[in-house]
This record gives structure tokens, sequence and C-alpha cells, in this order.
């Protein structure tokens, strides 16, 4: 079903075309001959119009040739916002913004003074060569950045108004034939050939019949600048119209307003309300009848804003997750998918009318009830529903989630009733849920809420008349409350709910700030909230999207990925990030190593206050790290393999399996490397983003009381060989093995990291420090030189030689389960990269040219029967150059969630693997790794991708990457040093591109 | 009134067939209507199996013809019949309830001669081999009825092993909820789950005895002849509970597409 139907607004009838009765994000439209009649008229009725448009939350962005003393003294338009008003004046030239206060330049092209002398220079000659075939042109104004030469210096047609724009055509074309030239394209082509003699490579000339300008920009620049603000707010085309009085040809030459119409503009509604005598282009659409046809397109506008029509849905399919219908099997998985959360809150996409088949459900992050291994996300009241039941048969629903803005649509049809709907969970304002719904029927009402979750016990009442509820956890809990808000207009009924949860792991939340945040929120209204909250997902896709060119689907995958990612985790206070983030409740919302080692690193590279606040978690957890190594006999800190509320380990004692015998759990006793996870991950932040101080400050001890439990924790030989005995690595198929590679090599890293952080630093004793580097240097790694192998823990060697992939009928595959947990403990079958993992987080801590050797033994002997494997294997397979593997690979985990090929995303996506995805295309494809103050890349793409695009963040820089096959293009918009693998370091200036080409095995910079 | 038809032929395993028809009908709230189908010329038995608190039709003809006219009529629920003639011989189906198998259309239970006296029905098993179906709705249906505790047994294959296994203590229960959620919609707290890895053949008749089964639901897809149905005839043929054999009229359907 369509997410596309229009509602009929009263008076729209009077639009003389389907295609602009809508609601409309933005308006581009020209000035002159547009908007007003000309530059004398009165601009009262579009003033008020704008200033109501931009009180409703629509963007309009006035476009002139003039100057702004010109526009703005006409239109005196002051506004409050939230849409916003931008001028953009002087032909591309520059931009302002308008407030209450007034224009602000935001932005100018200024020309050099070479180019000023060049305008004047393109300027004289083109006088000089229309007078020397006998026509007088004037050279009549120096306006910024161009010239403008009247061709028709005559008394009569001084200052000829846009309706003689007939007229005074003829008139020129008379006059320049005349002269023997061929109308105006010949003297636009004359004054070109002038500028590029006086030397400007680009040089726009356009005319308005009456002038030829020569100039540095036009009308594009200033659509180029739209579009990409636009975008900027994820806006796209198709929600905004352009309108022009001028789109036509005009003397045989484009019209001036087509300009506007930039490659990016493509989908965008494009209409003209001018004369146009020489026809339009196609597409765009001739509604003629002047500035009152477009004053009545913005009374539409207006309407349809004050009776709370909705925004539409977008129709690229790179951005959107949709879903038709309810297919009670997949509804869960659909419902994990579709979930909408800001870092604080999560809530799951079920259709807003009640389903038999789908379990609505809130999380809240770090709010856990129960004690131990019970503890548990608490469920909290849902907030998204209304009193209505979907009919079943018909099945008529229909979610859209656009993955740019973080809105899920929704359109339903059930007993005779349309309920259309956007909803989002504010990632401005987190823990802010917001609901709008247009029905057919006053009777549909969103569920009475905030309603205890069934058999939670809780506190509810009504504050103020507002709604509220409270449910208390082991310590905290969390407050909600909800204020609704209605009106009907022309059959239309509109309500809108605002939903505030404040979540406290550790007090009793307080209802009167849960009251107060939703009243405030419904006093700002759904339109700011609305900008506000695309804003703010805007600023987080400008710094971490990815493409794909060739591969649309792979594109959706990954920022489907890339969406959940963010949204699962907080960047302010602590971030407690449980393996399903906040789109399910699924392994109890415990914190494993998915969120140090898989999720953490997209973060430290896009959006760096959020790794942060991951680390504040583990950093307030450090005492119960340091309670559990004293525990054990041990100094330091030692942090849990499953973590919640209090910091001390939750992990299960003991589980059931498929065929329901009961396990012991040993995990939680020896799944240790975690400890040094922790210590990667705090280096990982401080490296990307350069926040030296961290480390210095409150990172030192998570760095440092982790080697301190290491040194600790190893055991000496006769031979002064230092070993950890008794552990399970990542490959969890054996337990409790002696020097596993990993956790040794990782115990080792962190050793030495520790003791270079701790050097001259009076807060580790020399003695210490030393004794750490000697621990390191004497951790057995298991590496031989002859084979370049790792062994994977002592003994593995000696183990049944299978290997999974000559046994399996496929991969992944659970190895245990296929050939029996005994078989697979005592075989050379692992889960999971094991040894491998080391190449991927810590190369510099491995042999030189180990990779493929361990490569080449260990991925065919691995199962891959871990969902955080597929993404991990794709990142080592590009390194190795091996390219059409690592698609392969990456095809499988993108697909994870999305195909449900766990059959458990019903209880939340598997976010580690969704980080696995970005790390393999960071990590993998482009070779990102930080060293020190550099950005080292060895960037390498299979022939099937047209180019990966990439952004990333690095000691404030954002880094845009453009990888093709045989090029690269990289681009930071502050001064970066970067090193391309084999070459020496290069300073990139800010703002600017510089290029390479692929020789050989190296890339040789081409032009900038 | 809706009746479960059930077929008996006074021989020594008519008894059981009628113990088992009467929990069938107690659970369906039905009727059993016994009918005793004479084939040729016959004398008219002179025991009254029924024991006279069920009405006895006697009919003439083929006797599967007869039993699958009579299981045409709109009325029956369910059909009942014993799996052979014999005590002592091995329990594999007699001609008539191969035939009657091959031509009802209706829920047909096969009750094996071990069926031991004072049957009661409280568990049944339902086995779930290969890939799930939407067809698997008519088998499962069971779940719904509240007098009956159903044991879900899935059995894995090669084919089915899940791809992925995080970690095994969330991912089993995880699993099996979204399971029973997605493919026993209307099951309540009383339906259990067992997973196995092999042949469902063999495991089907372990698993009814660890469960302690009352009955062996297994669904089978009525163009599909039994003989050509290994769990079908293992059952037929090993199980020492009875077995009903649920026709599916329509073909298994995979998974829904992913989002678009």
């Amino acid at each position: 079903m369509p997410l596309t139907q229009h509602p009929r607004v009263e008076g729209a009838a009077d639009l003389p075309a389907a295609e602009v009765r809508r609601r409309f994000e933005a308006v581009v439209f020209d000035w002159d001959g547009t908007a007003v009649p000309d530059r004398s008229a009165d601009a009262g009725p579009v003033r008020a119009v704008i200033e109501a448009l931009c009180a409703a939350g629509l963007d309009l962005f006035v476009v002139s040739g003039t100057n702004v003393r010109n526009v703005d003294g006409q239109l005196r338009a002051r506004p409050n916002g939230p849409g916003q008003l931008y001028l953009l004046l002087n032909r591309g030239s520059e931009v302002f913004r308008v407030d209450r206060r007034g224009p602000h330049l935001v932005e100018r092209r200024s020309a050099t003074p070479k180019e000023h002398a060049a305008l004047d220079v393109a300027a004289r000659l083109t006088i000089e060569r229309l007078a020397a075939r006998g026509l007088h042109a004037e050279v009549v104004a120096h306006r910024l950045n161009r010239r403008k030469i009247d061709v028709i210096p005559e008394p009569e047609w001084a200052d000829p108004p846009k309706a003689r724009i007939a007229e005074l055509l003829e008139a020129v074309e008379g006059r320049l034939a005349g002269a023997g030239l061929r109308g105006l394209p010949e003297v636009v082509e004359m004054a070109e050939t002038a500028a590029r003699e006086a030397g400007l490579p680009d040089p726009r000339v356009t005319s308005d019949a009456k002038h030829v300008e020569i100039g540095l920009t036009d009308k594009s620049h200033s659509g180029e600048w739209i579009f990409r603000t636009l975008d900027g707010l994820g806006i796209p085309p198709e929600q905004v119209m352009v309108a022009g009085d001028e789109f036509g040809p005009l003397g045989g030459l484009p019209g001036s307003d087509s300009l506007m119409l930039v490659p990016a503009s493509v989908g965008a509604t494009a209409v003209t309300v001018g004369a146009e005598p020489e026809g339009v282009p196609d597409g765009i659409l001739p509604l003629g009848g002047g500035p009152p046809t477009f004053l009545t397109i913005l009374d539409d506008q207006v309407a349809r804003r004050a009776r709370g029509d909705l925004p539409e849905p977008r129709h690229d399919g790179r951005w959107t997750i949709s879903v038709d219908g309810v297919d009670p099997r997949m509804e869960r998985v659909h419902e994990s998918l579709l979930t909408l959360a800001d870092g604080r809150v999560g809530t799951s996409g079920t259709p807003l009318a009640l389903h038999p088949a789908a379990v609505p459900g809130v999380l809240a992050a770090g709010i856990y009830d129960g004690e131990g291994s019970d503890s548990s996300l608490l469920t909290c009241p849902v907030w998204a529903q209304l009193s209505l039941w979907l009919d079943e048969d018909e099945d008529d629903v229909a979610r859209v989630l656009d993955l740019r803005t973080g809105l899920l649509h929704e359109e339903a049809r059930t007993n005779g009733v349309n309920v259309r709907s956007v909803r989002f969970s504010s990632l401005a304002r987190p823990g802010l849920g917001v609901l709008r719904t247009q029905t057919t029927s006053a009777s549909v009402e969103p569920k009475p809420a905030p309603s205890l979750p069934p058999g939670l016990e809780g506190e509810q009442g009504r504050l103020d008349g507002v709604p509220w509820a409270r449910l208390e956890a082991a310590d905290g809990g969390v407050a909600t409350a909800v204020r609704d808000a209605a009106r009907h207009v022309d059959g239309s009924h509109v309500t809108e709910r605002f939903a505030a949860y404040v979540p406290d792991p550790d007090r009793r939340p307080r209802r009167t700030r849960a009251v107060r945040t939703a009243d405030q929120a419904a006093e700002e209204g759904f339109e700011r909230l609305l900008r506000e909250h695309r804003v703010a997902w805007g600023r987080r896709w400008e710094d971490a999207d990815v493409r794909i060119e060739g591969d649309d689907d792979l594109t959706r995958q990954v920022r489907l990925a890339l969406f959940h990612l963010m949204g699962s985790v907080a960047d302010e206070g602590e971030a407690a990030v449980g393996a399903r983030g906040l789109t399910g409740a699924a392994y109890r919302g415990h914190v494993f190593w998915d969120s140090d080692v898989f999720v953490l690193p997209f973060l430290a590279a896009t959006h760096p206050p959020a790794a942060r606040a991951m680390l504040e978690y583990r950093i307030r957890r450090l005492p119960a790290a340091r309670a559990i190594a004293n525990v054990l006999g041990r100094k330091g800190a030692r942090f849990p393999w499953e973590s919640a509320h209090t910091g001390f380990d939750v992990t299960p004692q003991t589980g059931r399996d498929r065929m329901g015998n009961v396990f012991p759990i040993r995990t939680g006793l020896l799944e240790e490397h975690i400890v040094a996870d922790v210590a990667w991950a705090a280096c990982c932040y401080a490296d990307w983003s350069g926040d030296s101080g961290f480390l210095q400050g409150p990172g030192f001890d998570l760095v440092v009381d982790t080697a301190r439990y290491w040194a600790s924790r190893v055991r000496w030989d006769r031979m002064g060989t230092a070993h950890i005995f008794g552990v399970i690595g990542p490959d969890e198929y054996h337990e409790s093995v002696d020097d596993n590679a990993f956790t040794n090599v990782m115990a080792r890293w962190n050793l030495r990291r520790a003791a270079a952080l701790a050097e001259d630093d009076e807060r580790v004793p020399e003695f210490e420090r030393l004794r750490w580097l000697e621990t390191a240097d004497a951790l057995i790694d298991g590496y031989d030189r002859r084979t370049k192998r790792y062994e994977q823990c002592a003994g593995f060697y000696q183990l049944e030689p299978l290997r999974i992939d000559e046994i399996a009928p496929k991969r992944p595959i659970a190895a245990d389960l296929l050939l029996g947990a005994d078989v697979v403990r005592g075989a050379q079958i692992l889960k999971q990269a094991d040894v491998l993992m080391l190449h991927h987080l810590v190369p510099d801590e491995v042999a030189p040219g180990s990779l493929v050797p361990n490569l080449d033994y260990y991925e065919p002997r691995t199962a891959h029967g871990s969902s955080l494997s597929p993404g991990i294997h794709a990142s080592l397979f590009a390194r190795a150059g091996r390219l059409d593997d690592a698609v392969r690979a990456l095809d499988i985990a993108a697909r994870i969630d999305l195909e449900d090929l766990t059959g458990t995303s019903a209880g939340g996506l598997h976010l580690a693997a969704m980080g696995s995805v970005w790390q393999a295309l960071a990590f993998g494809f482009v070779g990102a790794r930080p060293k020190g103050e550099v950005l080292e890349l060895d960037p390498r793409v299979p022939e099937s991708w047209g180019a990966l695009e990439m952004r990333l963040r690095f000691r404030d820089a954002r880094i845009w990457v453009r990888v093709e096959p045989m090029a690269l293009e990289i681009r930071a918009d502050r001064q970066t040093r970067i090193r391309l693998r084999g070459a020496t370091v290069v300073t990139l200036a800010p703002g600017v591109s510089r290029r390479w080409a692929r020789s050989a095995h190296r890339w040789k910079e081409t032009r900038s | 009134m809706t009746t479960v038809l059930t077929g008996i032929d006074g021989s020594p395993i008519s008894a059981a067939v009628l113990e088992v028809a009467k929990e069938i009908a107690r659970v369906l709230d039905a009727q059993v209507d016994a009918v005793h189908v004479l084939e040729g010329e016959a004398d008219i038995p002179e025991v009254e199996i029924s024991g006279g608190e069920t009405p006895l039709r006697l009919l003439r003809g083929d006797a599967s013809s007869v039993l699958i006219d009579e299981a045409s009529a709109e009325n029956v629920a369910a059909v009942v019949v014993g799996a052979c003639r014999e005590v002592g011989r091995p329990a594999a189906p007699g001609h008539v309830s191969l035939d009657v198998i091959g031509g009802v259309r209706k829920p047909l239970v096969v009750v094996p001669p071990m069926t031991a006296a004072g049957y009661e029905l409280h568990t049944v098993l339902v086995p779930v081999p290969g890939r799930p179906a939407r067809a698997l709705e008519e088998v499962v249906r069971l779940a719904e009825n509240p007098q009956l505790h159903v044991v879900i047994l899935r059995v894995l294959d090669e084919s089915t092993i899940p791809s992925f296994e995080d970690q095994p203590h969330y991912d089993v229960e995880a699993w099996a909820d979204e399971f029973l959620a997605r493919w026993v919609p209307g099951a309540g707290s009383d339906t259990a789950m067992e997973v196995r890895i092999g042949e469902p053949e063999e495991l089907v008749i372990s698993v009814a005895h660890e469960v302690c089964a009352d009955l062996v639901a297994i669904g089978r897809l009525r163009d599909l002849p039994a003989a050509e149905a290994p769990l079908v005839l293992t059952a037929l043929e090993r199980s020492q509970v009875p077995i009903v054999l649920l026709p599916l009229a329509r073909r298994p359907r995979e998974f829904a597409a992913p989002p678009t």
C-alpha cells in the first residue's frame, strides 16, 4: 500500500495542478516575477505567508540576482522559526539567513583581485567586440563577482517591467540583428570567450534579455547550496517545490530559473507562474498566473500545516526500510528492524493499531530490573499505540522507516478508517517520543498512556492533568508522562502525542521531571521538534554516511546497521550498550565485549562523544572490576564477561542447550580477554578522537588497572616464560584452554600500552611499569616463525584435524549443533576468528606478514557460527586482497538481521554484527588506522563496486574518502595528516580534495 | 452433531480403537460414531464390542471404500482406525488403514495394537522436521486446545541447523520463543518445545516415549502418498501410541520476503 495519499484540504481546488496539492518541506523560489510582480510592489501578503510558514516549520529559499538591500528591503520578513528563511542573492554569490533581527550573512563568494581584474577585462573585451560589429553596449554596474552589460541602453528600455518581456526581447533581437548578430546566444558566447581569454576558467554568463552578465557564479550555485543544505536536514528533493517564472528559454538561452534545477534537485516539483512565451522544458509544471498563483500555493501550504498534514515518506530506497502488511511470522523481526531509538530509549516499530502478532516494547538503556544473572532491561510503558485493532484479514498497513531522519511513517486502513502517522524518538531530546496521527475518524485516539506493562508493579497517576507512570528497577527506574493534543479541521482529525521518559539507573526517577518534559515538548510543538530531530540525524549522517556505488542493496543494509548503532548509544553520561542495543530485550540487555570491540570503533571514528559515553560506563564500574580482581586474588581490575548495572558479573551459571540439556556456562569464569578488550576500546577512542586528556585522566585507570590484572594473572615457568592458563578465547568451542593466542597477545598489548602511557607518570612506580614490559615480552604467543602461524592455544595442533569447510553442508553453521559439542571440542574447528582477531584489532602486535598464513589456515576451519564472524572475516579478506571473498562475507554480515539469518532477530538486532559491517568497510576495504597524529589508509575495493564513499572523523577533522578500484579521493575539513600505504605523509589542506590513481600496488597522486 | 467416525472390525484391537476414539471425541466435543463394515457375505459379528455404550452401525461393502465415503460427511471431524488386525504382528498398518490414509480428507487417527487399556489423551507430540511451513498451522492448531499439552518436536538436519548460535544460553531461549511465536501463534503456556538433531523417523519414536506422548500428530500433504512419507510410515509401523495424520491442503510456503 503506497504511503502517498494526500488528504484534500479546503481551498486546494483553487490550485491549478494536483502535483502541488500536498505538503512540502521546503519551497525554493525566484523573487522578482514569481513572489512579487516587480521590485516596487507591495510584498506585504507574501511576507505574512512566509512568516506563517516558517512558524509552521517550512523552509523557504528566495533566489535572486539582486542584492540583499533590494530583496530584504522589499520583503522585510522577520520569521521566528522553526522553519528557516534564506536569501540566496547576487546571482549565486551570497547566502543570508533571516531571523527576527533581520538578515545575517552565511556565506559569500568573494572574487580575488585577479578575478576582479579578469571580470573587468572580460566586460571591456565584450563591449569592444560588440562595438566592432556596430553595436553600442555599456557596462552599467559592477555587481558582486560580475559585470553587467546593457545591450539595449535606450531610454525606452531603461527599466522594463517583467510583463513586457516579450516586447523587450523583440527589441533586443532586432537591435542585435541590425548588427549582424545571431541573437543573444551569440552575445553570450562572445562574452564567455572574452572571459576565458581574460583568465576566468569557468565564467558564468547569463542574460535577462536586456543585460548580459559575466560573473563567477549564477543561480546554479544557489541551487547547489540549497539542495546540499536540505540534504543535511534530511529533506529529499521530492519534498521540495521550486517555483519561478523563467524556466523556459528566452531568446535562445535557458531560462534563468532553470539554473536552480541542479542535478541534486532531481525529483523536486518545479512550477512556473510566468508567461513563458517560448514554452517550458519537460518536467516543469506551467501554472501561469504570476505572483497571485504563487501566493495561493503558499497559502495552501499554510493551510496544510495548520491542519496538521504529515510529512511524506522518502522515495529513495537506499534510505528506507519498508514493510507492507503484517506477516504474523516475521512481525517481531520487522518490529526490531523498525525500532526507533535515541540512545536513551528505544521503541519497537509495531503498527500503531493493535495486532495479535505485534509485541510493542519500550526499553531504556542501562535500566536493569532484577539481580545478578537475572537482571534484565526493564520493560517500560508503551507510548505509541492506538485504541484500534487492525483487521487481520484486510492486512492493510504499510510502514516505512526513513533511516536518514529516523521517522517511522505508517498508513493503515482498518474498520473503514484511514490512519496515517509519523512518529520519532527525538535524537535532539533523548527520551522524548513524538507521534502525530491523521485519521478520517474523530474516534481514533492514542491508547491511554502511559500504562504499566503487564506483570510489573509501579505507580501511576495524573499531575496537572498529565498522566504519568513510574516503574522502579533494582536501583533506579523510569518515569513516563504523556501530553496529548488534538485538532479537527476540514474532516481531518489530527492527534499528537508527546511522551517523555526519564530513566535513572541509580535513583528513583522524578515524575515531575517527566511531566515537565512532556509539557515543554507539547509547547514547542510537533514541527519544531521534528525539525530539530531531523537536524540532529543530519549531523550524525554527515559524519558517518557510507555509500557503495553500484550496490544499492548493500548501501541500504549498511545504513540500516549504522542507523541502529547510532540510535542505540547515548552521547552523554554513561552508555550501557547491551548486545541488542535498544532494539530488543534478548540477552537481557547485558553488556559484552560486543560493546567495546564491535560497536565502539564505529562511534570513535564518527561520533566520539558516544564512544566516550560507552567508556564512561566502564569507568564507573572500575570499583566493581577491582573488587572482582581482588576476590580472585589478583591485582588491578577484571571486567566481567557479562555486565549490567552494578558492574559485577551477571553471566548465568548454567543454561540449557537446544536439546534441553543443562550445561555449565563457563564464559563468566574464563572468557577473560574482556579485560584487555576494555583497554583496547579506551585506546581506540583516544586514537581516533585525539582526546589525549582522556587517557591521562579518566581513561588512565582503564588501561593501567587492566594491565595490573594481567601482570598478576600470568604464571611464570622455570624457563622464564609467562603463561595464562585456563581461559576461553573468542572461539568459544574450546573452553579452559591454556595460552590462548588471542588472550595472551591482547594481554601483551595491554601491558605494553599501559607501560607507554605510564611512562614518567608518578601514578605508576617505575619498577611496576618495567615489570609490565618484562611480562609482556615473556608472554608466550604460540607463534611459529617457520609457518608464520600462531597456535590458537596450547595443544590446538594436536586436536583432530577436521576442516569444517569440507564437512559442513554450508557455512556459516553452528558447528557444535552439527557435529556435537564434544566432537567440536576435540577438533580444530573454530566458532569465529580467534588468532585472526588479533590481525584485526592489533595488527602491529602480530608478526609482519602473518595475516595470510593464518587466514589460510584458520578460515577453512572456522564455522562462522557466531554472528560476529562474517564481518570480521570480510575485513581480513579485504586486508589480504581477497576482495571477492571479502564481499561474500560482508554480504552475509549485512543480511544477518534484515533476513533474520539467526532466527533470533525478533529479540533485537545483532548490534555487534552491525558494528562489524562498518569495521569491514573502514578497517578492511578502506584500510583506515590511526597512527599517532597520522591516519593511515590502504584502500582497495572490488571491481563490482563503482566506488566506496565513507565519512570519518579523525582528531576533530571530518574526512570524506572515495575509493574506486583504480582511484582514490580524500578531503578533510581541517588540516589532516594522512599516509597511504607505502607512501610518505601527506597533509590535507582544509576543504581541498586530493586524488590518487592506483599504479601497480601503489597510489600515485594525480591532481588536486 | 460432530462425530468421530470409528472403524472397528471385531478384532482384538477394536477395543483400543474405541477407547482412543472416545478420548478424541472428548477433546473435540464430539460423539463417537462406531461402524463395522462387513466385507462380502461375512456374518454379523457375535460380539458387540462397543459394550453397549456406543451404538454400532453395521455397513456392507469394501471396508476402505465405505470408511472413506462415510468420512466425507460434513459432520465427521475425525476418523479412527486400527493399525493392524492381529496383536503380535509387527505394527504395520493393515491394508484398510493404508487405503483409508490415502483417501480420507479428515484427521485420521491410527491406533496401534499395543495401545494400553484405559487410554487417556493429554500430551500430543507434534514433530516438525524440515523447513517450517505455513501448512504447519493446521497441525499446531492442536496447541490451541486447552485440554491438550502439546510438545513441539523441532527436528533439525544439516539443512536446517541454524547458521549462528552466539551465546547458547540466550540464543536457545530466544530462538525457541520466536519459533513458537512464529509457527504456533495460538500456543499457550502449556506448549513445550523439544529440539533434536538427526533423522525425524528415528527421533519421533524415542521422543514420544521421553515425553510420555499419548498421541503423535503428523501433518501430511494430501497429494503425497503415505508410502512416500518416511516419517508417516515409520510412525505407523513403530509408534506405541496412536498417530493422527492431519491432511495439509497446501504446499509449504517459505519465509516471507525480507523488508524492502
